[in-house]
Order: structure tokens, then C-alpha cells, then sequence
């Protein structure tokens, strides 16, 4: 290794050069956006952010997405989370089953995955019609069509999101710590609490990441699930930029909604630091 | 040791792995419902909307459009994500970690600003829409067959590459004969994953497709109007072909290292 890379010279970098072209056509699909967010009527201005964020109507977008995403990711990481410590902590073979169970739906077609909730989740859906025929409810729960379902299919979706992240930090532990913790005495709650859990803290926070970004984009799960009541961001885009033609206006949305997002990780970044600093 | 969790632990645990399998599980039994509102369980069986998804040519055309664009936009992810792979694992330079997060880049975009971004590029620079459809699934795959192949390369000793070359062989022998090989699982690997992050791909084909969308856009119009299990249908046997897909990465490549790598 350390010959060769001593002997690099840059015509052995070409190879890199036709991704990295891949990313500059990615930063410039970006960048178009954004400038088309500051221009109206041809000239350059803020009209486009001034008409989203002083419009009530537009501006609940703005809100409905990060209260959703917030509670979207909580329940991820959450659901995530124990099911990563049974992957890392459980038998081989329930590793192998999670893994491969957790994986699938990086193969599945997520329209299809979301379709699927709405059968679950429907007023004929399972739950429903398990819930009416045993009696426990007369009227269907209304778990569509509102906000709780919404956060409902979005945690099912990005789940895989949550779990990977926190599985990777829990199998890169060394085993011996958490041994050598029980042997000197610490009960299954103190490893968790003093060892497992500040270690993984890393997965967590990228799992969230993942997942907040994940449900902020989500177009799918509001049109199918929330049946157009529970329209986040990616709707508000979608609308305006096919259905009204007007790109930059969508632009707009979406460059104040990505802002707001990465104020978001980048506050979760740093509480994540200082709560590392002092542990 | 740790044996086994807590009892609420385990109950989340298990809520969560019910989240992942049982939508599946009702939308394969609610394909073979023969009433035509979709309610679980079933009253009657019959095949009647595996005959109405073959024989809708949204869903027909939609499908030859999303194996068209997958095919093509895997075929250019692996090339040349492997291409970039090798550069990122084989020679050290500076800058490699800064490359390293900028390849990464489309993953940490939500997709429908990516999808709208290249709309409006598409639209300004009068690009031919598909061409547009498959260059922006490539840029989407590309990251995911970097971190496969190099994950395989990695793994690999540098050592067989040098031996070639001490005993004589070229860097393009050593690359046809040594290097490819050991990779070649991986990138088979890769491409399936590729073909799959492009054939689920809804929010960049929603808004550069035209008049006929790609099989989830062509879905996602009918299940917003139709309430009938003609999509559990259509469901049930892209379910079947993520399984084929599935088992044959997981015999190609360690499922631990690609849930490593993947997330």
C-alpha cells in the first residue's frame, strides 16, 4: 500500500474523476434551484421567500413538516433502537433474520411498502377490523387521514434508517467492556446505562439525521395515509412546481424548509458534543 | 454476559419488526381478494386484479420505463462507482476524506429537492427528460456502489496486486486478472442495489417523467384515485422480485457489511 500510494501520481486519481463530475451535476441541480428561488419576474429578489414565510397558509407547511418529522423521529429511534440491541445482542440467527428483514426494504419499492400501511392502518385495515371484532371499539379508530397516521407510516418506512446506524456502533463495542462491567458487579440496567448507551450515541444521532431528513421529503406517505389532509413541505413543491408551474416559488419552500432542517441537525450535532465532553 | 432485554424493550423490539413485515404480509393476501375494496380479510379469492394490473398499459408501460432506467443507470453507477472505488481505496492522496464526504453528498438531500433541482435544470438547459431521469438515479446510486466495492477492497490485501506486478504483470494485467476478480461479486452486489435504489425511485421520476410515468409514479396515480387491490397485486410481485433480489446480494456480500455501509 504505502509503495504505491508513494508512487501516486495524478494520472492514477482519473479514475475518480467521472463520480466526481456525477457530484458536480448534482451540486449543480442544486444550485439551479436555488437560483430560481431568487429570481421572479426575471430579476433577482426575495419575493418568493417573502411570500412563504408572510402567507399563514404556506408557512403551516413549513411547521406541519418539522412537528411531524420531530415526532417521526423520536418513534424511529425509539423502535429503532430495541430492535438494533436485539439484533446486536440476540442469537445468531435472530441477527441474521433482522438483517435480512431490516435490509429488504432498501429492496422494496417504497410506494408499494406505504400501500401496504394504509392496508394496516385503513378503516377496513387490519387493526380496525381486528379491534371491531373483538369488540373493543364500535367505530373504526381514525388512524388515516390525520397526522398520527402519517407519523404512523413514516416511522414504518424510515425505520430501517434508525436501525442500521445504531446496530453498526453497537457491533463496533468491545464486548470486553460491558463483560469486564458485570463481572465487576453492574447490573443488566447499569451497563445499559453507563456503557451500551453513551457508546451508541453516535448510530443515534445519524439514525436521526437519516430520519428526519427522510420524513421531511416525504410526499407519498401524507397523499396516501393523511389523504391530503396532513400535506408536508414535499407537497407544498410538488404542487407548486408541477401542478401550478411555478418552480421557483417551490424552490423557495424548499430551500427555507432544508435550512430549518440542517439548524435542526446541526443543534442535534452539538448537543450531541457537549453531552460527550461532559459524560 | 447480557442475556436477552428487558420485557418493554422487547415488546418495542417486537413492534417494530411486526412495522416491517406485516404491511407485507397483508398486501400479498389482500392480491388474491375478489371484492374491490381492499378490506382485510379477505371475503372471496380470485386472481381478477393480477389480470387488471397486466392489463392496464399505464402499468405495462410504466414497468418497461422503470426496468429501462434502472438497467441503464446501474450499468453507468457501477462503472463508475467502481472506477471511483479503486482511486478511493488503492491510492492515498490528500483530500480523500473530503472526497469521500462529497460523493455522499446526494444522500444527505431529501429527494424531492434533488428531484426538483433537476427539473429545473432539465427545463433550462432543454435536456431530453429521460436522459435526465437516468443521469440523476446514476448520481443517487453512485454513493452506495463506492461504499460496497470499497468495502471489498478494503478487505482485501494490497499484497496480490503488488506480487503480480514484482512478478511482471502490467497494471492492466493485474487489474483484468487479479483485482476485477476479487471484486466481482461486489459489483454484481452493488448493481443489484443500484438497480433497486433506481427502480424504487419516485420523487426524481415524478418530476421529470412526461406523459407515461415510471411504475411507482404510474402506481401512486392509481392508488390516489382507485381504491381497489389492483396495486396489492402489483405489490405482492414486486415483493417477490425484492426477495429474488435480496437473496442474491446476501449471497454475494456480508449482510453485516452492507448494513454497515448502506445506512
Amino acid at each position: 500500500m504505502t509503495d504505491m500510494a508513494a508512487a501516486a501520481p495524478r494520472g492514477r486519481l482519473v479514475p475518480l474523476l467521472p463520480a466526481l463530475i456525477c457530484t458536480a451535476v448534482f451540486i449543480a441541480a442544486l444550485s439551479s434551484l436555488l437560483v430560481d428561488s431568487l429570481v421572479s419576474g426575471g430579476t433577482w429578489s426575495l419575493q418568493h421567500y417573502r411570500r412563504f414565510v408572510s402567507d399563514p397558509v404556506y408557512f403551516a407547511y413549513l411547521l406541519r413538516s418539522i412537528r411531524v418529522g420531530v415526532f417521526t423521529t423520536i418513534g424511529a429511534i425509539v423502535v429503532g433502537y430495541a430492535m438494533a440491541y436485539w439484533m446486536a445482542h440476540g442469537s445468531a440467527l435472530v441477527r441474521r433474520t433482522l438483517l435480512l428483514l431490516t435490509i429488504f426494504q432498501f429492496f422494496t419499492v417504497t410506494i408499494t411498502k406505504v400501500y401496504a400501511i394504509l392496508l394496516v392502518l385503513g378503516n377496513n385495515g387490519l387493526i380496525n377490523r381486528a379491534l371491531i371484532a373483538l369488540g373493543l371499539r364500535d367505530t373504526p379508530l381514525p388512524l388515516v387521514n390525520n397526522e398520527l397516521g402519517v407519523v404512523i407510516g413514516l416511522i414504518a418506512a424510515s425505520l430501517p434508517f434508525a436501525v442500521l446506524p445504531i446496530f453498526s456502533t453497537m457491533m463496533g463495542m468491545r464486548m470486553s467492556l460491558i463483560e469486564a462491567a458485570a463481572t465487576l458487579g453492574a447490573n443488566r440496567m447499569i451497563v445499559f446505562r453507563r456503557i451500551i448507551l453513551p457508546l451508541s450515541m453516535p448510530g443515534v444521532v445519524a439514525g436521526a439525521v437519516l430520519v428526519f431528513l427522510y420524513s421531511l421529503g416525504g410526499l407519498i406517505t401524507p397523499a396516501l395515509i393523511g389523504g391530503g389532509f396532513v400535506d408536508l413541505i414535499a407537497s407544498f413543491s410538488y404542487e407548486q412546481a408541477l401542478l401550478l408551474s411555478n418552480p421557483g416559488f417551490a424552490a423557495a419552500g424548499a430551500v427555507v424548509t432544508l435550512s430549518a432542517a440542517f439548524l435542526m441537525v446541526l443543534g442535534l450535532e452539538l448537543v450531541h458534543r457537549r453531552l460527550r465532553r461532559e459524560p | 454476559m447480557l442475556r436477552g432485554i428487558g420485557i418493554s424493550a422487547r415488546m418495542t423490539a417486537f413492534l417494530g419488526v411486526m412495522m416491517l413485515i406485516v404491511p407485507y404480509i397483508i398486501v400479498v393476501v389482500t392480491s388474491f381478494d375478489a371484492g374491490s375494496s381492499a378490506a382485510f380479510p379477505p371475503a372471496k379469492l380470485s386472481l381478477r386484479w393480477y389480470l387488471n394490473a397486466f392489463d392496464r398499459p399505464a402499468f405495462r408501460e410504466g414497468f418497461v420505463l422503470s426496468l429501462t432506467f434502472a438497467v441503464a443507470s446501474a450499468s453507468a453507477a457501477v462503472t463508475i462507482g467502481t472506477a471511483a472505488a479503486f482511486a478511493l481505496t488503492r491510492v492515498r492522496f490528500p483530500g480523500r476524506d473530503a472526497a469521500n464526504t462529497l460523493l455522499a453528498a446526494p444522500l444527505m438531500i431529501p429527494q424531492i429537492v434533488t428531484g426538483l433541482g433537476f427539473l429545473i435544470l432539465v427545463t433550462r438547459f432543454k435536456l431530453p427528460n429521460h436522459a435526465g431521469i437516468i443521469v440523476a438515479h446514476t448520481i443517487l446510486a453512485v454513493p452506495f456502489v463506492v461504499r460496497i466495492v470499497s468495502a471489498r477492497l478494503l478487505a482485501t490485501s494490497v499484497s496480490l496486486e503488488e506480487a503480480a506486478m514484482t512478478l511482471g504483470a502490467t497494471r492492466l494485467q493485474t487489474l483484468r486478472r487479479i483485482t476485477l476478480p476479487i471484486i466481482a461479486e461486489s459489483m454484481v452486489a452493488a448493481g443489484i442495489f443500484a438497480f433497486a435504489i433506481s427502480f424504487d425511485n419516485f420523487y426524481i421520476s415524478v418530476f421529470l417523467a412526461q406523459t407515461r410515468g415510471t411504475l411507482p409514479v404510474e402506481i401512486y396515480a392509481y392508488a390516489r384515485t382507485e381504491g381497489d387491490p389492483t396495486i396489492a397485486a402489483i405489490s405482492a410481485m414486486l415483493i417477490l422480485f425484492s426477495a429474488v433480489a435480496l437473496g442474491s446480494v446476501s449471497r454475494l456480500f456480508d449482510l453485516e457489511t452492507l448494513a454497515r455501509v448502506t445506512r
